[in-house]
């Protein structure tokens, strides 16, 4: 009985241990796709334009980022954790929101232009479901818990950029620019005030 | 029975050789210089649903999401050259050439992405984390698809026209002639 019993669990392992090393190294051998769903398809829907806005905004900086987050949390009625690990690459925009120039922000004295440019700030801070790449996700993490994974991703970078001097990066390259743009609209000399020395 | 260890330990070792996320590394943030003025934003709703059923199996899988997209349209001005700028600051006129509008920004952000209605019957997988994000891209590749058939790019450069001309009156010129090539 012993050796019988002996014989079906080292058959077992084999065919284990045979799957897995096929699996491994030859993926294309699909041995359980009968098993599998079939490739996803959206069903046909409208897009709809919610909200037209018109803006102002002037980038100077982007910043791009490709970085990961880990989290981990008790597996619930179990022993042990369970991990999410998730990358993503993050684009910020960095730059000057025009709407806040103020009325008397442009002004002529002889032949100087002066421009108060409002405060420099992060304008877009995102990463789109295409720059997502699960590495780790246990069915034990719900659909808040990955979004709110993702969300801390982005604000890791934005935090990031900020230590990295994004906004001093960006506010000098602004006033370069300006500075030329102004100077090729026919002003001899331009002097950008930044937000700072108000 | 020795055999029988040696390969159970085989098999345990190649199971535990998952390095997966042992060697995720942070690159290095990418800093470039740019000069864009953004002027229009399209705010876009839709709808992703995936009714994932088949007549070779027993029940069904529904899921639903509501996403949000935004579309920023605007002007390049590194495009910009010496020459597209004709100023004449004595006669208080200025003519210039600008590049044409383009889209410089697409962004569905984590947060404008709520799941609304899941069902799956009792036979069937759950959508795995892996499905949904899955889902997710294929929202962003139709909503990307679908942008040239909106008239933001015409409305950015309406933008553009109408600020440009207000900061050039601030500055002094009377007569401003904004074109694109």
């Amino acid at each position: 009985m012993f050796k019988f019993l002996r014989k079906i669990i080292t058959l077992l392992i084999l065919i284990g241990v045979a799957v897995f090393l096929l699996k491994q190294f030859k993926p294309e051998i699909a041995l359980f796709s009968i098993f599998e769903s079939k490739p996803l398809e959206l069903t046909e829907t409208a897009q709809v334009i919610e909200q037209i806005n018109k803006l102002a905004e002037y980038s100077s900086t982007t910043y791009f980022q490709e970085t990961f987050i880990i989290k981990e949390k008790p597996i619930p009625y179990f022993f042990g954790t369970t991990e999410l690990v998730i990358t993503g690459k993050v684009t910020l925009r960095v730059g000057y929101d025009f709407d806040d120039l103020k009325e008397d922000a442009i002004r002529i004295a002889s032949d100087t232009l002066h421009i108060q440019v409002p405060k420099i700030k992060i304008l877009d801070s995102y990463s789109n479901p295409e720059d997502f790449k699960i590495v780790e996700a246990s069915n034990y993490w719900a659909e808040n818990e990955m979004q709110a994974a993702k969300i801390d991703l982005i604000n890791k970078v934005k935090r990031q950029a900020v230590d990295d001097g994004i906004l001093q990066t960006a506010e000098k390259s602004a006033a370069d620019n300006l500075k030329r743009l102004f100077t090729a609209f026919g002003f001899e000399t331009v002097n950008i005030i930044p937000y700072s020395s108000i | 029975m020795r055999n029988l260890v040696f390969i159970f330990s085989l098999f345990l070792l190649l199971i535990s050789c998952d390095s997966s996320h042992k060697n995720l590394e942070e690159q290095a943030a990418k800093v470039r210089s740019l000069s864009e003025l953004v002027t229009a934003e399209y705010v876009i709703s839709k709808i992703l649903l995936v009714e994932d059923d088949a007549w070779y199996k027993i029940g069904d899988r529904k899921i639903l999401y509501e996403v949000k997209a935004s579309v920023k349209a605007g002007i390049n001005f590194d495009k910009l050259k010496e020459e597209d700028i004709k100023a004449d600051y004595k006669e208080k006129s200025i003519e210039i050439f600008l590049p044409r509008a383009e889209i410089l920004v697409f962004k569905m952000e984590p947060q404008h992405i709520s799941l609304k209605h899941e069902r799956v019957s009792t036979l069937r997988n759950n959508f795995t984390h892996q499905e949904k994000l899955d889902i997710q891209k294929l929202g962003e590749k139709e909503i990307q698809a679908q942008i040239n058939e909106m008239d933001i790019l015409r409305d950015s450069e309406r933008n553009v026209v109408v600020f440009l001309e207000a900061l050039l009156q601030q500055a002094g010129y009377e007569t401003i002639n904004i074109k694109f090539i």
